[in-house]
């Protein structure tokens, strides 16, 4: 496995580890995320998908979600976010409850949210959340300060729903018909988002045709990088 | 497994984080540079694929439901509230698209 020695401080990561094929992937992944969160997206605007960022980096010492977190039900707080610069209160509260206590969400709350917000904006945040939780905890992971946020672009929102998307059984629409496993079309209703999802997904962990060989050729073995997995969805409560 | 708990701690804002750097020291020297990047990448990765797939309320695939069938409960995976959402995919073990089921067909 041939590796060389990089600079990669713009995507975060140790300037002086040695990388391969795969590394490198992760970065320009982590760089195309980055730089799209920063741009419209279907049902968002830039300046309204970096505000979102800000919010999941709050979150994570925010004195209301750390309340709501520590109570027996999270509905025993009666607090709200307030309204941000960009995003109204039902976005900031989506934001938040997204990144701080994901295990406990239920359709209800969902259905309320999608109710104020429709379900495309309500999909697109909980997709942007995802990438700005993966982007931030990978320069978490490795000890590096977070990187600045990227400056939002201007442009408005495509505002367009794909037509091969319905009701499959979650709370959201996604794509009909056959497909592989229900992870892989978790944001198909906000394609401009689920384009940067979809690579960081497969740079990180699936690797393409990769996640079906049980022995990867990779620093880390296939068994320890599921052990990883499972503790990291089995910390975050997640069933799925 | 340290340093995936450490690092969940850091980037999920838990009071007691742990010494992280003395776990990715650790971990460095046990396997090397390039795979604490690796494990920071999967860390990193499945803190967006819980919030991705509880954000939106997926069912769990058939597939899944079925292979891990023996043990979820064991391991006390069936008392996360996630579970809730795929109660409606819980098929009488004796039907038929329950014992087709083949969770290799998911990502193959």
């Amino acid at each position: 496995m041939a590796t060389e020695k990089v600079r990669h401080d713009k995507a975060g990561g140790d300037p002086d580890v040695g990388v391969d094929d795969g590394m490198r992937a992760v970065f320009a992944a982590r760089q195309r995320a980055r730089v799209g969160i920063a741009a419209p997206g279907d049902w968002t605007t830039g300046p309204e998908r970096v505000e979102a960022w800000e919010h999941v980096r709050d979150a994570r010492s925010n004195a209301l979600d750390r309340s709501r977190k520590e109570s027996i039900s999270p509905n025993a707080i009666l607090d709200r976010h307030a309204n941000g610069r960009e995003l109204n209160a039902v976005d900031v509260e989506i934001v938040h409850r997204v990144t701080s206590d994901p295990g406990r969400l239920t359709q209800a709350w969902a259905d309320e949210a999608m109710s104020e917000i429709g379900e495309e904006r309500y999909t697109e945040l909980v997709a942007v959340t995802a990438i700005a939780q993966s982007l931030d905890t990978f320069e978490a992971a490795l000890g590096l300060p977070l990187s600045p946020l990227p400056n939002a672009h201007d442009g408005a929102p495509t505002r367009q729903r794909p037509d091969d998307v319905g009701p499959i059984g979650a709370w959201v629409s996604q794509t009909q018909g056959p497909t592989r496993a229900n992870v892989s079309r978790t944001f198909s209703l906000v394609p401009t988002t689920n384009v940067l999802w979809r690579e960081l997904v497969d740079s990180h962990y699936a690797r393409g045709h990769e996640f079906m060989d049980m022995c990867w050729e990779r620093a880390l073995s296939r068994p320890q990088t599921e052990l990883v997995a499972a503790r990291t969805t089995g910390l975050n409560e997640c069933f799925y | 497994m340290k340093f995936a708990e450490s690092a969940n701690a850091q980037t999920n804002g838990a009071p007691d984080a742990g010494d992280a750097e003395a776990d990715r020291s650790a971990l460095r020297a046990a396997i090397g540079p390039l795979a604490v990047h690796e494990a920071a990448a999967t860390v990193a990765i499945f803190n967006g694929l819980v919030r991705a797939a509880d954000g939106t309320g997926i069912q769990l695939d058939l597939g899944v439901l079925k292979a891990s069938h023996d043990f979820r409960s064991e391991l006390g995976v069936d008392s996360f509230a996630g579970a809730a959402n795929s109660a409606s995919v819980a098929l009488d073990e004796l039907s038929p698209e329950w014992r087709d089921a083949d969770p290799s067909k998911l990502f193959g």
